[in-house]
Protein backbone atom coordinates (compact mmCIF):
# COMPACT_ATOMS: atom_id res chain seq x y z
CA UNK A 1 0.00 0.00 0.00
CA UNK A 2 2.68 2.47 1.06
CA UNK A 3 4.88 1.58 -1.88
CA UNK A 4 2.05 1.99 -4.36
CA UNK A 5 1.20 5.36 -2.86
CA UNK A 6 4.81 6.41 -3.12
CA UNK A 7 4.94 5.38 -6.78
CA UNK A 8 1.70 7.19 -7.52
CA UNK A 9 2.98 10.30 -5.79
CA UNK A 10 6.22 10.17 -7.76
CA UNK A 11 4.31 9.83 -11.05
CA UNK A 12 2.15 12.79 -10.15
CA UNK A 13 5.15 14.86 -9.24
CA UNK A 14 6.85 14.16 -12.54
CA UNK A 15 3.68 14.77 -14.50
CA UNK A 16 2.78 17.91 -12.56
CA UNK A 17 6.12 19.62 -12.87
CA UNK A 18 6.16 19.35 -16.63
CA UNK A 19 3.12 21.56 -17.09
CA UNK A 20 3.47 25.22 -16.19
CA UNK A 21 6.70 27.10 -16.62
CA UNK A 22 5.76 30.68 -15.96
CA UNK A 23 4.66 31.50 -19.45
CA UNK A 24 1.59 32.50 -21.37
CA UNK A 25 0.87 30.22 -24.27
CA UNK A 26 -1.84 30.93 -26.82
CA UNK A 27 -2.76 28.60 -29.64
CA UNK A 28 -5.34 28.30 -32.37
CA UNK A 29 -6.02 32.02 -32.72
CA UNK A 30 -5.03 34.80 -35.07
CA UNK A 31 -1.86 36.72 -34.11
CA UNK A 32 -3.69 39.84 -32.98
CA UNK A 33 -6.04 37.76 -30.85
CA UNK A 34 -3.22 36.04 -29.03
CA UNK A 35 -1.61 39.40 -28.35
CA UNK A 36 -4.86 40.58 -26.87
CA UNK A 37 -5.07 37.55 -24.57
CA UNK A 38 -1.56 38.18 -23.32
CA UNK A 39 -2.34 41.82 -22.72
CA UNK A 40 -5.37 40.98 -20.57
CA UNK A 41 -3.49 38.37 -18.57
CA UNK A 42 -0.36 40.50 -18.06
CA UNK A 43 -2.28 43.00 -15.95
CA UNK A 44 -2.60 40.47 -13.19
CA UNK A 45 0.88 39.07 -13.64
CA UNK A 46 1.91 39.03 -10.00
CA UNK A 47 -0.81 36.59 -9.01
CA UNK A 48 -0.60 34.30 -12.03
CA UNK A 49 2.39 32.08 -12.66
CA UNK A 50 1.41 30.69 -16.04
CA UNK A 51 -1.50 30.58 -18.43
CA UNK A 52 -2.73 28.67 -21.46
CA UNK A 53 -5.34 29.94 -23.89
CA UNK A 54 -6.83 27.89 -26.70
CA UNK A 55 -9.14 29.11 -29.45
CA UNK A 56 -11.42 26.38 -30.78
CA UNK A 57 -13.98 27.68 -33.28
CA UNK A 58 -16.30 29.88 -31.27
CA UNK A 59 -14.91 28.77 -27.93
CA UNK A 60 -12.09 30.37 -26.01
CA UNK A 61 -10.62 28.34 -23.20
CA UNK A 62 -8.34 30.17 -20.80
CA UNK A 63 -6.68 28.48 -17.87
CA UNK A 64 -4.40 30.18 -15.41
CA UNK A 65 -2.20 28.91 -12.64
CA UNK A 66 -2.54 31.04 -9.56
CA UNK A 67 0.42 31.59 -7.24
CA UNK A 68 0.02 29.25 -4.24
CA UNK A 69 -0.30 32.06 -1.72
CA UNK A 70 -2.86 33.90 -3.84
CA UNK A 71 -5.13 30.90 -4.03
CA UNK A 72 -7.27 32.31 -1.21
CA UNK A 73 -8.78 34.65 -3.75
CA UNK A 74 -8.95 32.07 -6.54
CA UNK A 75 -12.68 32.52 -7.06
CA UNK A 76 -12.31 36.30 -7.20
CA UNK A 77 -9.45 36.15 -9.71
CA UNK A 78 -11.50 33.82 -11.90
CA UNK A 79 -14.44 36.18 -11.82
CA UNK A 80 -12.40 39.28 -12.62
CA UNK A 81 -10.53 37.65 -15.47
CA UNK A 82 -13.67 36.16 -16.97
CA UNK A 83 -15.24 39.60 -17.10
CA UNK A 84 -12.16 41.08 -18.75
CA UNK A 85 -11.91 38.26 -21.27
CA UNK A 86 -15.56 38.52 -22.17
CA UNK A 87 -15.11 42.22 -22.72
CA UNK A 88 -12.08 41.66 -24.91
CA UNK A 89 -13.68 38.84 -26.92
CA UNK A 90 -17.41 39.49 -27.19
CA UNK A 91 -17.83 37.01 -30.06
CA UNK A 92 -16.28 34.08 -28.23
CA UNK A 93 -17.76 31.86 -25.54
CA UNK A 94 -15.21 32.35 -22.81
CA UNK A 95 -14.47 29.58 -20.33
CA UNK A 96 -11.93 30.62 -17.75
CA UNK A 97 -10.67 28.56 -14.88
CA UNK A 98 -7.88 28.45 -12.34
CA UNK A 99 -8.51 24.79 -11.55
CA UNK A 100 -5.53 22.46 -11.83
CA UNK A 101 -7.51 19.67 -13.46
CA UNK A 102 -8.87 21.96 -16.14
CA UNK A 103 -5.40 23.39 -16.63
CA UNK A 104 -4.00 19.94 -17.34
CA UNK A 105 -6.81 19.05 -19.70
CA UNK A 106 -6.56 22.29 -21.65
CA UNK A 107 -2.79 21.97 -21.80
CA UNK A 108 -3.25 18.61 -23.51
CA UNK A 109 -5.64 19.99 -26.16
CA UNK A 110 -2.85 20.89 -28.59
CA UNK A 111 -1.97 17.25 -29.13
CA UNK A 112 -5.40 16.47 -30.53
CA UNK A 113 -5.64 16.83 -34.28
CA UNK A 114 -9.09 15.60 -35.29
CA UNK A 115 -11.83 18.16 -35.26
CA UNK A 116 -14.61 16.10 -33.62
CA UNK A 117 -12.36 14.80 -30.90
CA UNK A 118 -11.23 18.29 -30.13
CA UNK A 119 -14.78 19.53 -30.01
CA UNK A 120 -15.84 16.73 -27.70
CA UNK A 121 -12.93 17.42 -25.38
CA UNK A 122 -13.78 21.11 -25.26
CA UNK A 123 -17.35 20.25 -24.29
CA UNK A 124 -16.10 17.97 -21.51
CA UNK A 125 -13.82 20.67 -20.18
CA UNK A 126 -16.62 23.20 -20.23
CA UNK A 127 -18.99 20.91 -18.34
CA UNK A 128 -16.24 20.10 -15.83
CA UNK A 129 -15.62 23.74 -15.12
CA UNK A 130 -19.31 24.32 -14.44
CA UNK A 131 -19.67 21.48 -11.93
CA UNK A 132 -20.36 22.56 -8.37
CA UNK A 133 -18.85 20.84 -5.38
CA UNK B 1 2.93 21.24 -6.89
CA UNK B 2 5.26 20.76 -3.93
CA UNK B 3 3.92 23.97 -2.46
CA UNK B 4 0.38 22.61 -2.40
CA UNK B 5 1.48 19.57 -0.39
CA UNK B 6 3.31 21.82 2.04
CA UNK B 7 0.32 24.12 2.41
CA UNK B 8 -1.99 21.13 2.97
CA UNK B 9 0.42 19.83 5.60
CA UNK B 10 0.64 23.12 7.47
CA UNK B 11 -3.06 24.01 7.35
CA UNK B 12 -4.17 20.49 8.28
CA UNK B 13 -1.60 20.47 11.07
CA UNK B 14 -2.85 23.78 12.42
CA UNK B 15 -6.42 22.45 12.61
CA UNK B 16 -5.10 19.55 14.66
CA UNK B 17 -3.15 21.92 16.90
CA UNK B 18 -6.40 23.76 17.62
CA UNK B 19 -7.95 20.40 18.47
CA UNK B 20 -5.06 19.52 20.75
CA UNK B 21 -5.33 22.89 22.50
CA UNK B 22 -9.01 22.20 23.15
CA UNK B 23 -8.01 18.78 24.53
CA UNK B 24 -5.18 19.90 26.76
CA UNK B 25 -5.85 23.51 27.72
CA UNK B 26 -9.65 23.64 27.76
CA UNK B 27 -9.81 20.02 29.06
CA UNK B 28 -12.59 19.01 26.73
CA UNK B 29 -13.46 15.45 25.80
CA UNK B 30 -12.80 14.35 22.20
CA UNK B 31 -16.55 14.41 21.53
CA UNK B 32 -16.87 18.04 22.61
CA UNK B 33 -13.80 19.04 20.64
CA UNK B 34 -15.07 17.50 17.43
CA UNK B 35 -18.50 19.11 17.91
CA UNK B 36 -16.91 22.53 18.42
CA UNK B 37 -14.80 22.10 15.29
CA UNK B 38 -17.78 21.00 13.20
CA UNK B 39 -19.87 23.93 14.42
CA UNK B 40 -17.03 26.37 13.72
CA UNK B 41 -16.72 24.94 10.21
CA UNK B 42 -20.42 25.57 9.64
CA UNK B 43 -20.16 29.13 10.97
CA UNK B 44 -17.07 29.87 8.86
CA UNK B 45 -18.96 28.82 5.75
CA UNK B 46 -21.82 31.07 6.79
CA UNK B 47 -19.38 33.99 6.49
CA UNK B 48 -18.12 32.57 3.20
CA UNK B 49 -14.62 32.00 4.54
CA UNK B 50 -14.27 28.24 4.26
CA UNK B 51 -14.43 27.94 0.48
CA UNK B 52 -11.43 30.24 -0.04
CA UNK B 53 -9.60 28.16 2.54
CA UNK B 54 -10.33 25.02 0.50
CA UNK B 55 -9.10 26.81 -2.63
CA UNK B 56 -5.95 27.68 -0.72
CA UNK B 57 -5.13 24.50 1.14
CA UNK B 58 -6.91 21.73 -0.78
CA UNK B 59 -6.94 18.57 1.29
CA UNK B 60 -5.57 20.52 4.26
CA UNK B 61 -9.02 22.05 4.56
CA UNK B 62 -11.22 19.19 3.29
CA UNK B 63 -9.76 16.43 5.46
CA UNK B 64 -10.23 17.98 8.95
CA UNK B 65 -13.69 17.45 10.40
CA UNK B 66 -14.45 21.18 10.06
CA UNK B 67 -15.10 20.56 6.37
CA UNK B 68 -18.03 18.40 7.44
CA UNK B 69 -19.81 21.40 8.94
CA UNK B 70 -18.79 23.44 5.93
CA UNK B 71 -20.26 21.05 3.39
CA UNK B 72 -23.50 20.68 5.38
CA UNK B 73 -23.94 24.44 5.40
CA UNK B 74 -22.80 24.74 1.82
CA UNK B 75 -25.37 22.24 0.59
CA UNK B 76 -28.09 23.98 2.57
CA UNK B 77 -27.12 27.40 1.23
CA UNK B 78 -26.88 26.19 -2.35
CA UNK B 79 -30.36 24.73 -2.20
CA UNK B 80 -31.69 27.78 -0.37
CA UNK B 81 -30.38 29.94 -3.18
CA UNK B 82 -32.51 27.96 -5.61
CA UNK B 83 -35.64 27.11 -3.66
CA UNK B 84 -35.79 29.56 -0.79
CA UNK B 85 -36.29 28.57 2.84
CA UNK B 86 -37.38 24.97 2.17
CA UNK B 87 -34.01 24.35 0.57
CA UNK B 88 -32.28 24.87 3.90
CA UNK B 89 -33.64 21.52 5.08
CA UNK B 90 -33.62 19.56 1.85
CA UNK B 91 -30.19 20.58 0.64
CA UNK B 92 -28.18 19.79 3.72
CA UNK B 93 -26.94 16.33 2.85
CA UNK B 94 -26.58 17.04 -0.86
CA UNK B 95 -22.85 17.66 -0.61
CA UNK B 96 -21.88 15.85 2.58
CA UNK B 97 -23.29 12.48 1.68
CA UNK B 98 -19.96 11.00 0.60
CA UNK B 99 -18.31 11.27 4.01
CA UNK B 100 -21.19 9.86 5.99
CA UNK B 101 -22.16 7.18 3.51
CA UNK B 102 -18.53 6.08 3.25
CA UNK B 103 -18.21 5.92 7.03
CA UNK B 104 -21.43 3.89 7.38
CA UNK B 105 -20.56 1.58 4.51
CA UNK B 106 -16.98 0.93 5.53
CA UNK B 107 -18.02 0.60 9.16
CA UNK B 108 -20.43 -2.15 8.25
CA UNK B 109 -17.94 -3.87 5.96
CA UNK B 110 -15.34 -3.69 8.73
CA UNK B 111 -17.75 -5.34 11.15
CA UNK B 112 -18.09 -8.20 8.65
CA UNK B 113 -14.37 -8.53 8.00
CA UNK B 114 -12.62 -7.82 11.26
CA UNK B 115 -13.01 -9.19 14.75
CA UNK B 116 -12.62 -7.14 17.86
CA UNK B 117 -9.24 -7.77 19.44
CA UNK B 118 -9.90 -6.35 22.86
CA UNK B 119 -12.73 -8.74 23.68
CA UNK B 120 -13.02 -12.47 23.01
CA UNK C 1 -12.43 11.49 50.84
CA UNK C 2 -14.60 14.11 49.25
CA UNK C 3 -14.65 15.08 45.63
CA UNK C 4 -12.27 18.01 45.92
CA UNK C 5 -9.60 16.04 47.65
CA UNK C 6 -9.94 13.32 45.08
CA UNK C 7 -9.51 15.68 42.16
CA UNK C 8 -6.50 17.22 43.88
CA UNK C 9 -4.94 13.85 44.37
CA UNK C 10 -5.73 12.91 40.82
CA UNK C 11 -3.90 15.95 39.55
CA UNK C 12 -0.86 15.09 41.63
CA UNK C 13 -0.77 11.50 40.54
CA UNK C 14 -1.33 11.92 36.80
CA UNK C 15 1.95 12.66 35.07
CA UNK C 16 2.23 16.14 33.56
CA UNK C 17 2.39 15.93 29.79
CA UNK C 18 4.33 18.77 28.19
CA UNK C 19 1.92 20.84 26.14
CA UNK C 20 4.43 21.85 23.48
CA UNK C 21 5.36 18.26 22.70
CA UNK C 22 1.70 17.27 22.42
CA UNK C 23 0.99 20.15 20.05
CA UNK C 24 4.01 19.22 17.98
CA UNK C 25 2.88 15.61 17.72
CA UNK C 26 -0.66 16.64 16.81
CA UNK C 27 0.67 19.02 14.16
CA UNK C 28 2.86 16.35 12.63
CA UNK C 29 0.23 13.60 12.63
CA UNK C 30 -2.55 15.80 11.31
CA UNK C 31 -0.26 17.36 8.76
CA UNK C 32 0.89 14.01 7.42
CA UNK C 33 -2.70 12.75 7.17
CA UNK C 34 -3.69 15.88 5.24
CA UNK C 35 -0.65 15.62 2.97
CA UNK C 36 -1.63 12.02 2.17
CA UNK C 37 -5.12 13.33 1.48
CA UNK C 38 -3.64 15.88 -0.91
CA UNK C 39 -1.87 13.03 -2.70
CA UNK C 40 -5.14 11.08 -2.98
CA UNK C 41 -6.81 14.23 -4.31
CA UNK C 42 -4.17 14.61 -7.00
CA UNK C 43 -4.65 10.93 -7.86
CA UNK C 44 -8.38 11.47 -8.42
CA UNK C 45 -7.79 14.66 -10.36
CA UNK C 46 -5.15 13.13 -12.58
CA UNK C 47 -6.73 9.79 -13.42
CA UNK C 48 -10.44 10.63 -13.22
CA UNK C 49 -12.65 13.51 -14.25
CA UNK C 50 -12.61 15.35 -10.95
CA UNK C 51 -11.78 19.01 -10.58
CA UNK C 52 -10.30 20.60 -7.47
CA UNK C 53 -13.83 21.38 -6.38
CA UNK C 54 -15.26 17.90 -6.86
CA UNK C 55 -12.24 15.82 -5.86
CA UNK C 56 -12.89 16.45 -2.16
CA UNK C 57 -15.72 13.91 -1.91
CA UNK C 58 -13.91 10.82 -3.24
CA UNK C 59 -10.84 11.88 -1.26
CA UNK C 60 -12.80 11.85 1.99
CA UNK C 61 -14.28 8.46 1.12
CA UNK C 62 -10.84 7.06 0.35
CA UNK C 63 -9.38 8.41 3.57
CA UNK C 64 -12.19 6.70 5.49
CA UNK C 65 -11.43 3.50 3.60
CA UNK C 66 -7.80 3.74 4.71
CA UNK C 67 -9.05 4.41 8.24
CA UNK C 68 -11.11 1.21 8.01
CA UNK C 69 -8.04 -0.86 7.14
CA UNK C 70 -5.94 0.74 9.87
CA UNK C 71 -8.71 0.35 12.44
CA UNK C 72 -9.38 -3.24 11.45
CA UNK C 73 -5.76 -4.24 11.82
CA UNK C 74 -5.50 -2.36 15.12
CA UNK C 75 -2.99 0.20 13.89
CA UNK C 76 -5.12 3.30 14.32
CA UNK C 77 -5.00 3.00 18.07
CA UNK C 78 -1.24 3.44 17.97
CA UNK C 79 -1.51 6.48 15.73
CA UNK C 80 -4.05 7.92 18.14
CA UNK C 81 -1.73 7.30 21.10
CA UNK C 82 1.01 9.22 19.38
CA UNK C 83 -0.94 11.94 17.65
CA UNK C 84 -3.74 12.81 20.06
CA UNK C 85 -5.93 15.35 18.33
CA UNK C 86 -3.82 14.93 15.20
CA UNK C 87 -5.53 11.63 14.58
CA UNK C 88 -8.97 12.66 15.88
CA UNK C 89 -9.56 15.89 13.98
CA UNK C 90 -9.16 14.61 10.39
CA UNK C 91 -12.09 12.65 8.99
CA UNK C 92 -10.07 9.48 9.52
CA UNK C 93 -10.72 10.00 13.25
CA UNK C 94 -14.44 10.32 12.57
CA UNK C 95 -14.27 7.15 10.47
CA UNK C 96 -12.26 5.39 13.16
CA UNK C 97 -14.85 6.24 15.82
CA UNK C 98 -17.64 4.73 13.73
CA UNK C 99 -15.71 1.73 12.47
CA UNK C 100 -14.24 0.71 15.81
CA UNK C 101 -17.69 0.96 17.39
CA UNK C 102 -19.06 -1.26 14.64
CA UNK C 103 -16.33 -3.87 15.11
CA UNK C 104 -16.55 -3.77 18.89
CA UNK C 105 -20.29 -4.34 19.09
CA UNK C 106 -20.58 -7.04 16.48
CA UNK C 107 -21.01 -9.71 19.13
CA UNK C 108 -24.36 -8.12 20.03
CA UNK C 109 -25.69 -8.82 16.56
CA UNK C 110 -25.85 -6.85 13.37
CA UNK C 111 -29.05 -4.91 13.94
CA UNK C 112 -28.79 -3.98 17.61
CA UNK C 113 -25.02 -4.20 17.94
CA UNK C 114 -23.51 -2.83 14.76
CA UNK C 115 -26.43 -0.75 13.57
CA UNK C 116 -27.29 0.66 16.97
CA UNK C 117 -23.83 1.46 18.26
CA UNK C 118 -22.14 2.73 15.14
CA UNK C 119 -23.30 6.29 15.76
CA UNK C 120 -22.65 6.25 19.49
CA UNK C 121 -19.59 8.52 19.27
CA UNK C 122 -19.97 9.92 15.77
CA UNK C 123 -23.65 10.68 16.20
CA UNK C 124 -23.04 13.83 18.24
CA UNK C 125 -20.84 15.20 15.49
CA UNK C 126 -23.58 14.63 12.92
CA UNK C 127 -26.30 16.05 15.16
CA UNK C 128 -24.38 19.23 15.99
CA UNK C 129 -23.14 19.57 12.45
CA UNK C 130 -26.62 19.36 11.02
CA UNK C 131 -28.16 21.63 13.63
CA UNK C 132 -25.49 24.33 13.34
CA UNK C 133 -25.62 24.13 9.55
CA UNK C 134 -29.39 24.57 9.75
CA UNK C 135 -29.11 27.61 11.99
CA UNK C 136 -26.35 29.22 9.93
CA UNK C 137 -28.12 28.59 6.63
CA UNK C 138 -31.41 29.83 8.05
CA UNK C 139 -29.89 33.07 9.34
CA UNK C 140 -28.06 33.67 6.10
CA UNK C 141 -31.13 32.96 3.97
CA UNK C 142 -33.22 35.37 6.03
CA UNK C 143 -30.50 38.03 5.88
CA UNK C 144 -30.36 37.63 2.11
CA UNK C 145 -34.14 37.89 1.92
CA UNK C 146 -33.97 41.23 3.70
CA UNK C 147 -31.12 42.31 1.50
CA UNK C 148 -28.56 42.70 4.27
CA UNK C 149 -25.94 40.48 2.64
CA UNK C 150 -25.48 38.81 -0.75
CA UNK C 151 -24.91 35.10 -1.42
Amino acid sequence: MKRKLAIAAACLLLAGCGAGNGEIRVSGGKPDESLKVEEVLKEKDDRITSAVAVFVQEDLLVVVEVRPLSRFSKAKIEEELTKKMEKAFPDQTVTLSADRKIYWETDKLDELEEEDKLHKKVETIKSLSKEET
Amino acid sequence: MMASFLIAFVVGGLFCVIGQLLFDVAKLSPGHTLCILVVSGAVLDGFGLYEPLIDFAGAGATIPITSFGNSLTHGALQEAEKHGLVGVITGMFEVTSSGISAAILFGFIASLLFRSKSRP
Amino acid sequence: MDRQAYSQMEQQVTPKVPLGLNLMKAFLTGGIICAIGEGVMYFYMYFFDFTERTAGNPTVATMIFIAMLLTGFGKYKRIAQFGGAGSAVPVTGFGNAMISAAIEHRTEGYVLGVGGNMFKLAGSVIVFGVFSAFVVALIKTILVKFGVVGW
